[in-house]
Protein backbone atom coordinates (compact mmCIF):
# COMPACT_ATOMS: atom_id res chain seq x y z
CA UNK A 1 0.00 0.00 0.00
CA UNK A 2 0.78 3.32 -0.23
CA UNK A 3 2.07 5.66 2.12
CA UNK A 4 0.04 9.37 1.77
CA UNK A 5 -0.21 12.08 4.13
CA UNK A 6 1.16 12.92 7.79
CA UNK A 7 2.82 10.67 9.58
CA UNK A 8 1.27 9.81 13.34
CA UNK A 9 3.97 11.68 15.42
CA UNK A 10 3.86 14.87 12.91
CA UNK A 11 0.60 14.96 12.80
CA UNK A 12 0.52 14.45 16.88
CA UNK A 13 3.26 17.27 17.46
CA UNK A 14 0.80 19.87 15.01
CA UNK A 15 -1.93 19.13 17.68
CA UNK A 16 -0.17 19.34 20.42
CA UNK A 17 1.84 22.84 18.93
CA UNK A 18 -1.86 24.30 18.23
CA UNK A 19 -3.19 23.18 21.90
CA UNK A 20 -0.51 24.96 23.58
CA UNK A 21 -0.60 28.20 21.33
CA UNK A 22 -4.43 28.34 22.05
CA UNK A 23 -3.67 27.98 25.84
CA UNK A 24 -1.11 30.49 25.66
CA UNK A 25 -3.00 33.02 23.59
CA UNK A 26 -6.42 32.68 25.96
CA UNK A 27 -3.90 32.90 28.98
CA UNK A 28 -2.36 36.07 28.14
CA UNK A 29 -5.81 37.40 26.88
CA UNK A 30 -7.62 36.59 30.23
CA UNK A 31 -5.04 37.84 32.59
CA UNK A 32 -5.60 41.45 31.13
CA UNK A 33 -8.94 40.86 32.97
CA UNK A 34 -7.38 39.26 36.13
CA UNK A 35 -6.56 42.57 38.60
CA UNK A 36 -3.27 41.54 40.34
CA UNK A 37 -3.04 42.04 44.27
CA UNK A 38 -1.12 44.86 45.38
CA UNK A 39 1.33 43.05 48.30
CA UNK A 40 3.45 44.56 50.27
CA UNK A 41 6.01 42.26 52.62
CA UNK A 42 4.15 39.21 50.53
CA UNK A 43 0.91 40.68 52.31
CA UNK A 44 -2.37 42.15 50.27
CA UNK A 45 -1.05 45.91 50.96
CA UNK A 46 -4.50 46.22 52.94
CA UNK A 47 -3.56 44.43 56.12
CA UNK A 48 -0.32 45.98 56.41
CA UNK A 49 -2.25 49.56 57.20
CA UNK A 50 -2.90 48.04 60.68
CA UNK A 51 1.02 47.90 61.01
CA UNK A 52 1.45 51.27 60.65
CA UNK A 53 1.26 53.99 63.58
CA UNK A 54 2.35 57.45 63.13
CA UNK A 55 1.62 60.81 64.96
CA UNK A 56 1.07 63.83 63.22
CA UNK A 57 0.49 67.73 64.08
CA UNK A 58 -1.35 70.13 61.69
CA UNK A 59 -1.01 74.17 61.68
CA UNK A 60 -1.32 76.98 59.89
CA UNK A 61 1.07 79.13 58.42
CA UNK A 62 -0.11 81.93 55.73
CA UNK A 63 -2.90 79.84 54.16
CA UNK A 64 -0.25 77.01 53.98
CA UNK A 65 -1.34 74.18 55.99
CA UNK A 66 1.94 72.28 56.94
CA UNK A 67 1.61 68.86 58.37
CA UNK A 68 4.53 67.18 60.09
CA UNK A 69 4.21 63.25 60.21
CA UNK A 70 6.52 60.96 62.64
CA UNK A 71 6.98 57.34 61.74
CA UNK A 72 6.50 55.04 64.80
CA UNK A 73 6.52 51.76 63.40
CA UNK A 74 8.25 49.81 61.08
CA UNK A 75 6.45 50.54 57.66
CA UNK A 76 7.85 52.95 55.79
CA UNK A 77 5.40 55.48 54.89
CA UNK A 78 5.69 57.18 50.88
CA UNK A 79 3.29 59.85 51.13
CA UNK A 80 0.00 61.13 53.46
CA UNK A 81 -3.55 62.06 52.49
CA UNK A 82 -5.11 64.71 54.18
CA UNK A 83 -8.92 64.90 54.50
CA UNK A 84 -11.03 67.29 56.46
CA UNK A 85 -13.99 66.26 58.29
CA UNK A 86 -17.40 67.92 59.18
CA UNK A 87 -20.87 67.19 59.83
CA UNK A 88 -21.86 65.66 56.48
CA UNK A 89 -18.39 64.51 54.67
CA UNK A 90 -15.02 63.29 55.26
CA UNK A 91 -13.43 64.35 52.15
CA UNK A 92 -9.23 64.70 50.78
CA UNK A 93 -8.42 68.64 50.33
CA UNK A 94 -8.05 69.82 46.73
CA UNK A 95 -4.19 69.88 47.02
CA UNK A 96 -4.13 66.51 50.53
CA UNK A 97 -2.32 63.51 48.52
CA UNK A 98 1.14 64.68 49.22
CA UNK A 99 4.63 62.68 48.87
CA UNK A 100 7.62 62.82 50.77
CA UNK A 101 10.75 63.63 49.99
CA UNK A 102 11.61 59.78 50.22
CA UNK A 103 10.29 56.74 52.35
CA UNK A 104 9.74 57.87 55.48
CA UNK A 105 10.99 55.37 57.73
CA UNK A 106 10.66 54.37 61.92
CA UNK A 107 12.00 56.90 63.43
CA UNK A 108 12.06 59.74 61.57
CA UNK A 109 9.70 63.04 60.53
CA UNK A 110 8.57 65.11 57.53
CA UNK A 111 6.69 68.08 57.46
CA UNK A 112 4.67 68.62 54.16
CA UNK A 113 3.40 71.67 52.69
CA UNK A 114 -0.57 71.67 51.14
CA UNK A 115 -2.14 74.56 49.42
CA UNK A 116 -4.90 74.85 51.85
CA UNK A 117 -6.51 78.25 50.37
CA UNK A 118 -9.82 79.18 52.17
CA UNK A 119 -10.27 75.50 52.49
CA UNK A 120 -9.13 75.27 56.49
CA UNK A 121 -9.50 77.22 59.27
CA UNK A 122 -7.79 77.00 62.92
CA UNK A 123 -10.11 74.38 65.24
CA UNK A 124 -10.86 72.11 61.72
CA UNK A 125 -10.62 68.29 62.23
CA UNK A 126 -8.75 67.04 59.62
CA UNK A 127 -7.90 62.76 59.15
CA UNK A 128 -4.26 61.99 57.79
CA UNK A 129 -4.38 58.46 56.13
CA UNK A 130 -0.80 57.12 55.38
CA UNK A 131 0.18 56.29 51.47
CA UNK A 132 2.48 53.12 51.24
CA UNK A 133 3.56 51.84 48.53
CA UNK A 134 3.46 48.14 47.08
CA UNK A 135 4.06 45.72 44.10
CA UNK A 136 1.47 44.53 41.88
CA UNK A 137 3.89 41.93 39.51
CA UNK A 138 6.41 43.86 38.77
CA UNK A 139 4.80 47.50 39.00
CA UNK A 140 5.14 49.52 42.09
CA UNK A 141 1.63 51.18 42.85
CA UNK A 142 0.52 53.74 45.89
CA UNK A 143 -2.48 52.67 48.21
CA UNK A 144 -4.07 54.80 50.48
CA UNK A 145 -5.20 53.58 53.97
CA UNK A 146 -8.62 53.61 54.90
CA UNK A 147 -7.90 54.75 58.50
CA UNK A 148 -5.43 57.63 59.69
CA UNK A 149 -4.59 60.20 62.76
CA UNK A 150 -7.64 62.36 63.34
CA UNK A 151 -6.12 65.65 64.36
CA UNK A 152 -7.17 69.54 64.75
CA UNK A 153 -6.02 72.80 62.89
CA UNK A 154 -3.81 74.15 65.53
CA UNK B 1 -4.73 11.34 -19.07
CA UNK B 2 -6.96 14.52 -19.67
CA UNK B 3 -6.25 17.67 -17.73
CA UNK B 4 -8.73 18.99 -16.33
CA UNK B 5 -9.38 21.50 -13.66
CA UNK B 6 -7.48 24.93 -13.01
CA UNK B 7 -3.70 24.30 -12.83
CA UNK B 8 -1.64 24.91 -10.02
CA UNK B 9 -0.69 28.36 -10.16
CA UNK B 10 -3.72 29.29 -10.80
CA UNK B 11 -4.76 27.45 -7.59
CA UNK B 12 -2.02 28.45 -5.97
CA UNK B 13 -2.26 32.23 -6.66
CA UNK B 14 -6.45 32.30 -5.76
CA UNK B 15 -5.06 30.35 -2.35
CA UNK B 16 -2.81 33.39 -1.36
CA UNK B 17 -5.61 35.91 -2.40
CA UNK B 18 -8.31 34.33 -0.40
CA UNK B 19 -5.82 34.33 2.12
CA UNK B 20 -4.52 37.93 1.95
CA UNK B 21 -8.58 38.76 1.89
CA UNK B 22 -9.26 36.90 5.06
CA UNK B 23 -6.29 38.68 6.78
CA UNK B 24 -7.79 42.30 5.70
CA UNK B 25 -11.79 41.34 6.92
CA UNK B 26 -10.17 39.56 9.96
CA UNK B 27 -7.95 42.78 10.86
CA UNK B 28 -10.60 45.42 9.87
CA UNK B 29 -14.25 44.14 11.08
CA UNK B 30 -13.71 41.69 13.35
CA UNK B 31 -10.71 42.55 15.39
CA UNK B 32 -12.31 45.82 16.34
CA UNK B 33 -15.67 44.39 16.63
CA UNK B 34 -14.10 41.92 19.49
CA UNK B 35 -12.65 44.72 20.66
CA UNK B 36 -15.44 46.71 21.43
CA UNK B 37 -17.36 43.96 22.76
CA UNK B 38 -14.69 42.97 25.61
CA UNK B 39 -14.37 46.68 26.33
CA UNK B 40 -18.05 46.94 27.19
CA UNK B 41 -18.67 43.50 28.82
CA UNK B 42 -15.25 44.70 31.10
CA UNK B 43 -15.27 48.29 31.84
CA UNK B 44 -17.72 47.88 34.76
CA UNK B 45 -15.24 45.08 36.53
CA UNK B 46 -12.63 47.76 37.90
CA UNK B 47 -15.71 49.94 39.30
CA UNK B 48 -17.30 46.41 41.71
CA UNK B 49 -16.95 47.82 45.42
CA UNK B 50 -15.73 51.25 44.39
CA UNK B 51 -19.02 52.92 46.00
CA UNK B 52 -20.13 51.68 49.30
CA UNK B 53 -22.58 52.79 52.08
CA UNK B 54 -20.45 53.61 54.96
CA UNK B 55 -21.91 53.17 57.93
CA UNK B 56 -19.99 56.66 59.95
CA UNK B 57 -21.58 59.96 59.65
CA UNK B 58 -25.08 58.35 61.12
CA UNK B 59 -26.59 57.42 57.97
CA UNK B 60 -28.35 55.08 55.60
CA UNK B 61 -31.88 54.96 57.17
CA UNK B 62 -35.20 57.12 56.97
CA UNK B 63 -37.42 59.44 58.99
CA UNK B 64 -40.73 61.66 58.82
CA UNK B 65 -40.34 62.77 54.88
CA UNK B 66 -36.38 62.03 54.47
CA UNK B 67 -34.23 59.37 53.48
CA UNK B 68 -30.24 59.92 54.50
CA UNK B 69 -27.62 58.27 52.68
CA UNK B 70 -23.57 57.80 53.28
CA UNK B 71 -21.86 57.17 50.52
CA UNK B 72 -18.13 56.04 50.56
CA UNK B 73 -15.69 56.65 47.20
CA UNK B 74 -12.73 54.78 46.52
CA UNK B 75 -9.94 55.42 45.41
CA UNK B 76 -7.08 54.45 42.88
CA UNK B 77 -3.50 55.87 42.74
CA UNK B 78 -3.26 59.11 44.66
CA UNK B 79 0.68 59.38 43.63
CA UNK B 80 2.09 59.12 40.44
CA UNK B 81 4.24 56.05 40.29
CA UNK B 82 5.31 53.58 37.36
CA UNK B 83 1.62 52.39 35.98
CA UNK B 84 0.46 49.85 33.75
CA UNK B 85 -0.86 50.50 30.05
CA UNK B 86 -4.48 50.22 31.43
CA UNK B 87 -4.49 52.58 34.27
CA UNK B 88 -7.63 52.97 35.57
CA UNK B 89 -8.54 56.65 36.74
CA UNK B 90 -11.12 58.20 39.42
CA UNK B 91 -12.47 60.21 36.75
CA UNK B 92 -13.69 57.50 34.86
CA UNK B 93 -16.75 57.81 36.15
CA UNK B 94 -19.52 60.29 35.93
CA UNK B 95 -21.80 59.76 39.03
CA UNK B 96 -24.11 57.47 40.65
CA UNK B 97 -27.63 55.89 40.20
CA UNK B 98 -29.25 54.78 43.53
CA UNK B 99 -32.21 52.47 43.85
CA UNK B 100 -34.49 52.46 46.53
CA UNK B 101 -36.54 49.94 47.25
CA UNK B 102 -39.94 49.04 49.65
CA UNK B 103 -42.12 46.28 49.69
CA UNK B 104 -44.27 47.65 46.75
CA UNK B 105 -42.20 49.94 44.85
CA UNK B 106 -38.78 50.57 43.43
CA UNK B 107 -37.52 54.07 42.27
CA UNK B 108 -33.78 55.40 41.19
CA UNK B 109 -32.28 58.57 42.14
CA UNK B 110 -28.98 59.73 40.32
CA UNK B 111 -25.97 61.88 41.29
CA UNK B 112 -25.55 64.44 40.47
CA UNK B 113 -29.22 65.25 39.75
CA UNK B 114 -32.03 68.23 42.20
CA UNK B 115 -33.57 64.93 43.65
CA UNK B 116 -30.42 64.09 46.30
CA UNK B 117 -28.24 66.30 47.15
CA UNK B 118 -25.35 66.27 50.14
CA UNK B 119 -27.23 67.05 53.76
CA UNK B 120 -27.48 70.94 54.90
CA UNK B 121 -25.24 71.99 51.90
CA UNK B 122 -26.56 75.48 51.46
CA UNK B 123 -26.73 75.42 47.53
CA UNK B 124 -28.56 71.88 47.70
CA UNK B 125 -25.38 70.65 46.21
CA UNK B 126 -25.12 67.34 44.18
CA UNK B 127 -21.57 65.85 43.50
CA UNK B 128 -20.27 62.05 44.33
CA UNK B 129 -17.65 62.11 47.09
CA UNK B 130 -14.08 63.20 46.18
CA UNK B 131 -11.87 59.80 45.32
CA UNK B 132 -11.17 58.29 49.04
CA UNK B 133 -14.32 60.98 50.55
CA UNK B 134 -17.30 59.54 52.54
CA UNK B 135 -20.40 62.09 52.14
CA UNK B 136 -23.66 61.93 53.30
CA UNK B 137 -26.55 62.96 51.30
CA UNK B 138 -30.09 63.42 52.17
CA UNK B 139 -33.36 63.52 49.95
CA UNK B 140 -37.47 63.97 50.13
CA UNK B 141 -40.05 61.16 50.13
CA UNK B 142 -42.72 60.03 51.73
CA UNK B 143 -42.42 56.53 51.38
CA UNK B 144 -40.10 54.69 54.04
CA UNK B 145 -37.96 52.74 51.66
CA UNK B 146 -35.95 49.97 53.61
CA UNK B 147 -33.40 48.84 50.68
CA UNK B 148 -30.59 50.69 48.74
CA UNK B 149 -28.39 49.53 46.00
CA UNK B 150 -25.59 51.98 44.29
CA UNK B 151 -24.55 51.69 40.72
CA UNK B 152 -21.88 53.22 39.31
CA UNK B 153 -22.42 55.58 36.09
CA UNK B 154 -19.17 55.66 33.78
CA UNK B 155 -18.19 58.73 31.67
CA UNK B 156 -19.30 57.33 28.92
CA UNK B 157 -22.64 57.66 30.34
CA UNK B 158 -23.63 53.70 30.60
CA UNK B 159 -24.99 52.61 33.99
CA UNK B 160 -23.16 49.27 35.28
CA UNK B 161 -25.69 46.26 35.51
CA UNK B 162 -24.29 45.22 38.79
CA UNK B 163 -24.75 46.75 42.17
CA UNK B 164 -21.17 48.38 43.74
CA UNK B 165 -22.96 48.12 47.05
CA UNK B 166 -26.02 47.55 48.52
CA UNK B 167 -27.33 48.16 52.16
CA UNK B 168 -31.18 47.83 54.33
CA UNK B 169 -31.90 51.28 55.32
CA UNK B 170 -33.42 51.53 59.31
CA UNK B 171 -35.42 54.14 60.75
CA UNK B 172 -33.28 56.96 62.20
Amino acid sequence: MEKKGLSPIIATLILVSVAVVLAVIIFIWARGFMTDQTLKFDRPIQNVCEDIQFSAEARLDNGELLVSVVNEASVPLYGVEVRKKSFASIEPLNDGAKQFSGSLNEGSDEEVSIDAGSEVESGDELLVVPIIVGESGNIKKSFTCDTGEEISVI
Amino acid sequence: MNKRGISPIVASVMLILITIAAGLIITQFVIPFVKNNLNRSTECLPFRGYLKFDESLEGNCYTEGKIFIVIKRGNFEKLSLEQGDKAIKDADIAGAQIALSSASETISLKIPSNEIFIKDSTSKESRLPAAGGIVKYETATNTNYNKAQIYVILSNGRVCESPSDEISLTPC
